[in-house]
């Protein structure tokens, strides 16, 4: 159970000897044999397969798995909480010896915030927008009778301190709108923890946060933990989870497919989707290398089958794979693998060139992104007639960039500068003498921290705010600047489109699918009726969504599907021009890669110029032809991306470098 | 920030100003509109006024003077409080109305309370329940919104009055005759505020922050009531508050069924005569219910969500 590798990870003791039989069953989580579907208009959706694991007092186990594998539900049922549509089944679920499928609603609010508590992603949502954190952690502290009502504003206090807010009275009395993301994420963990809960649930609890944050963030869970908690700890994050767990269970398809220590799982992976995890991490390739093992996400699937679910996206799968399911075994103490094939940990990673189109009427990949398609699945060299073979030269995207004509400038951005007024009436400067150009079909990639000013240039390059300074250029045209009227933009307003981070604030949660992007589609002009829907099917064709999912709600997608939804809104009315805000931030690494690898072929496909911003370099890194860097909303180095990454000449790029490791 | 927030209530005060000002235009307006001469609408059908009375009345009231003069006038005496006599009932309209308007404004709020309290309860007993529930409050609401007050009165009438004999059938009183006169119209009001309200709920009970209150321990109901309620009432309070100005109608046809007295018999009366002093001055009436209402809901949306507060300041 220990790791010692100097990658950031915790080196932890050998498995704690526990004071003595009685307590450790007193706090022990058994999830044994989990099973839950949720009745979908007749058809059932079976998340959670059969899932097992247990959690000792003090330990810490990570779920990973892409998006729609079943984590959020897992947990949610282990807090009672997966809704009313859920039908729950195990062999044994239970906390601490208490039976959780046999819980009366009153004894369920006993154990939720008192035994067990739950932390969700942004605390911008998560906490009540309307309410003051104190409210909001006294609300915890009251449920539970935690201490007496006289003394709760005192424990409010101290509880903002013990997660590492400074000035707690001050921001006892402020609202999540008012906090930084890290002061946010910290006071919903306050009041998780207010009324000392022997469980943590943290689902994807830093996903939102900046780099430099995050890690704080991450501390303080760990702390937690070496308090005593156990933790069940959601992302999609790999070096989150090398950082904090004493165990790592890789789901898929509602399955746990591999577990044991973030050693084994991480540096001796197994399972062949376990090492496609690993290897969907963008840090580690280059630009124009495909990311993506497959289109199709894990809930696409039709994973009813007998056989194992990952056979559809498996480059090992034979006939046993598909008709039989591998069952969880020892691959080594502590090391269990559910695959007939498993990878030999010492086997090279290769990648293979792409796979041929599959036949039609196998609806496992979306048609419109199964030609571009390239597994990058590791291949063990001892597994039957595949020879390993290395993926020559780049991506598909690459020559049509290379023949390019340099000076067809989309995008002239010349000395914007905005200032806001803060809270105490000083003046901050947001951005300033921003100054870069961006040629048709290429991008621009702009990375800082949270606060740089990459979301202030972006709506001014957007058009949805006004520079104090300075002029936007759009296709040679006057766009944005002291004095460019709204009405002279609208013309050409399609041509330039945006996608964010979570699609979920920009859709209206009653549409369906079909209607989401049917608005958009209307907009690009084409008429009601027959013509629109086709275009709508084939637009989410292009962005690999099957037309199954037309008339879902956004609530009733995945963060990549949803991610997908948002791109077909974008491309449908034929911009040249895509501003993408963080539109990966929140994606596990898997759907990340599908989605930039999907952007690619976007950007060959339609010859589209991308401004890209992110904070995460490695998905920078992966995309970009230019870099330019910011902070404090000034460019402290702009240049080819190659150079900037691998040569960085300013000081703060390297910082940058280093916290997203990096190396140059 | 504080000249901000002064100049923010000035705009409002305002704006207010303005609607005022365009009440008072379409009284003086209507007054010069409606065909024939105005001193035979001031006297009547009936009357034998010798043609000398008639001018020396034309003079009296200036109606020789030039409109403009005419209006300049009308404006002056209403800032000052000065809304004229009736034609028909010798006295001040502004005694007139009066005399007549609390049991108007008891009726109206009593209705409006009534029909929050009657959407309060339905929309969060159903709200993220099960879709049988929602259903049957769906319906109910759609009967209610679509029934016209009158005809619910009659029947509350019919059963409460003439058959159980709980209520008086008519009159003003004492607090029983508010009752049923109430009732009749808020339910069409509760119907409409219901619907508007168990979306708004159910919005904000979708959102991440009402997981994270039921996983605090808080039951549903407590997360329906402690949070979602405030994300939902600023619609609420809105809609509320547009539906006040509304009210007019529905309380002129429930006064005259229940017999109350109030502006509804005066409106009546002072329509049918042509009372015209008497019709710009309950123009005017509504117009200030409609200001007072609406500084209100601005204000109660800014108590409710602190996030707008921001806002309102900039507007
Ligand atoms: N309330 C629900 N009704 C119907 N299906 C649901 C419901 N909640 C989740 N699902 C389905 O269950 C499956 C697992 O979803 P879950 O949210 O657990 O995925 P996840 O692993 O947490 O993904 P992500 O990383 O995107 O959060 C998905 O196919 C999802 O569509
Ligand atoms: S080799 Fe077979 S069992 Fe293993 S993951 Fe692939 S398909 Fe599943
Ligand atoms: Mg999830």
């Amino acid at each position: 159970m220990t790791t010692t590798e100097d990658d950031g990870r915790r080196t932890r003791p050998a498995p704690r000897p526990h004071p003595d039989a009685g307590a450790d069953q007193d706090q022990r989580l058994v999830v044994d044999g989990l099973e839950v579907s949720f009745g979908q208009r007749g058809r059932q959706v079976h998340a959670v397969r059969g899932v097992s694991f247990t959690i000792d007092p003090g330990r810490t186990l990570a779920l990973v798995g892409e998006s729609g594998s079943g984590k959020s539900v897992t947990a949610r049922t282990i807090i009672g909480l997966a809704g009313d549509r859920a039908n729950v089944t195990a062999r044994d679920l239970s906390f601490g010896g208490q039976d959780l499928t046999a819980l009366s609603p009153a004894q369920w609010r006993a154990v939720r915030g008192g035994r067990i508590a739950l932390i969700l992603q942004d605390a911008l949502v998560s906490l009540d927008p309307l309410r003051t954190v104190r409210a909001e952690i006294a609300e915890t502290l009251r449920t539970h009778r935690t201490v007496p009502r006289a003394q709760i504003d005192e424990r409010v206090h101290s509880l903002l301190a013990e997660v590492g807010i400074p000035d707690p009275h001050r921001r006892a009395r402020q609202r999540p709108h008012e906090l930084s993301g890290g002061l946010r994420q910290r006071a919903l963990i306050a009041s998780a923890i207010a009324a000392g809960p022997r469980l943590l649930i943290a689902d994807e609890p830093t996903t939102a946060l900046d780099v430099t944050v995050q890690v704080q963030v991450l501390d303080l869970l760990g702390r937690l933990t070496d308090a005593g908690s156990s933790l069940l700890l959601i992302s999609h994050d790999l070096a989150v989870v090398a950082r904090l767990a004493d165990e790592i269970a890789v789901m898929y398809a509602g399955l746990i497919v591999e577990r044991g220590t973030p050693g084994q799982v991480l540096d001796e992976p197994h399972h062949p989707y376990t090492r496609a995890l690993i290897d969907a991490v963008p840090s580690l390739h280059a630009r124009g290398t495909r990311l993506s093992t497959t289109a199709a996400t894990g809930s696409d699937l039709d994973l009813a089958g007998p056989g194992c679910p990952y056979a559809a996206r498996c480059r090992l799968a034979d006939d046993r794979c598909r008709t039989l399911r591998p069952a969880l075994a020892e691959a080594g103490p502590g090391h269990q693998v559910a695959c007939w094939h498993p990878v030999s940990a010492d086997a090279p990673l290769v990648l293979l060139p792409p796979a041929p189109r599959r036949p039609a009427g196998s609806d496992v990949i979306a048609a419109g992104e199964a030609a571009a398609i390239s597994e990058a699945v590791a291949v063990s060299g001892t597994v039957r007639g595949d020879s390993p073979r290395a993926l020559a030269g780049p991506g598909p995207a690459e020559p049509a960039r290379a023949g390019r004509d340099e000076s067809d400038v989309l995008l002239r951005v010349d000395g914007l500068g905005k200032r806001f007024r803060a809270p105490d009436g000083t003046w901050h400067e947001a951005a300033r003498d921003v100054t870069f150009a961006l040629p048709a079909g290429r991008t621009l990639g702009l990375v800082g921290e949270s606060g740089s000013g990459k979301t202030t240039t972006a709506r001014m390059v957007l058009g949805a705010l006004e520079p104090d300074e300075g002029t936007v250029w759009f296709a040679g045209q006057r766009w944005n600047g002291q004095g460019v009227a709204e009405k002279s933009r609208r013309p050409h307003r399609r041509r330039v489109q945006a996608v964010y981070q979570d699609p979920l604030g920009s859709f209206d949660p009653r549409f369906t699918v079909e209607r989401l992007v049917a608005e958009a589609v209307a907009v690009a002009g084409v008429p009601r009726g027959p013509a629109r829907r086709a275009r709508v099917v084939d637009l989410l064709d292009t962005v690999g969504l099957s037309a199954r999912l037309l008339d879902r709600r956004p609530l009733e997608l995945s963060g990549g599907q949803r991610q997908r939804v948002a791109l077909a809104r974008a491309i449908a009315p034929e911009p040249d021009l895509l501003v993408c805000d963080e539109p990966v931030s929140a994606l596990d690494v898997s759907i990340q890669a599908q989605i930039l690898d999907l952007l690619a072929d976007l950007q060959a496909g339609f010859g589209l110029a991308v401004l890209f911003i992110s904070h995460d370099l490695g998905v920078i890194r992966h995309v970009s032809d230019r870099v330019l860097v910011m902070k404090d909303g000034r460019t402290v180095e702009a240049g080819e991306a190659e150079q900037v990454l691998t040569a960085p000449a300013h000081d703060y790029t390297r910082t940058l470098l280093a916290s997203a490791g990096i190396r140059p | 920030m504080i000249v901000r927030l002064l100049s923010g209530v000035a705009k409002r005060l305002l704006a207010a100003v303005v609607v005022m000002v365009g009440a008072a235009t379409l009284a003086f307006g209507a007054l010069h509109l409606i065909p024939g001469d105005q001193v035979s609408i001031l006297l009547g059908p009936n009357s034998a006024a010798s043609p000398e009375v008639r001018a020396q009345i034309r003079s009296d009231y200036g109606f020789d003077r030039p409109l403009v003069v005419q209006y300049a006038q009308y404006l002056s005496n209403v800032v000052r409080g000065r809304l004229g006599e009736s034609y028909q009932q010798n006295q001040p309209v502004s005694a007139l109305i009066g005399g007549q308007v609390w049991p108007t404004l008891q009726l109206a709020a009593a209705a409006l309370g009534l029909a929050l309290v009657i959407a309060a309860v339905s929309a969060v007993a159903t709200a993220g329940r099960r879709p049988a529930w929602r259903s049957l409050a769906s319906a109910w609401e759609l009967v209610a919104v679509s029934t016209p007050a009158f005809w619910t009165g009659l029947l509350l009438l019919t059963a409460f009055s003439f058959q159980l004999h709980v209520f008086p059938v008519a009159g003003a009183q004492d607090l029983r005759s508010l009752v049923l006169p109430a009732l009749a119209l808020a339910l069409s009001l509760a119907g409409v505020l219901g619907q508007v309200l168990r979306e708004g709920l159910e919005t904000a009970l979708r959102q991440p922050f009402a997981t994270t209150a039921r996983a605090r321990g808080l039951s549903q109901l407590a997360v329906t009531t402690r949070h979602a309620f405030r994300h939902a009432a600023v619609p609420l309070l809105t809609l509320a508050g547009w539906l006040t100005g509304t009210l007019v109608g529905g309380v002129v046809a429930v006064e005259t069924v229940f017999g109350r007295p109030g502006i509804g018999a005066l409106i009546l009366l002072a329509v049918s005569t042509k009372d015209m002093p008497v019709v710009m001055g309950i123009v005017l009436l509504c117009g200030l219910i409609f200001v007072v209402t609406s500084l209100l809901v601005d204000l109660l949306a800014v108590v409710v969500d602190p996030r707008l507060r921001a806002e309102a300041v900039a507007v």
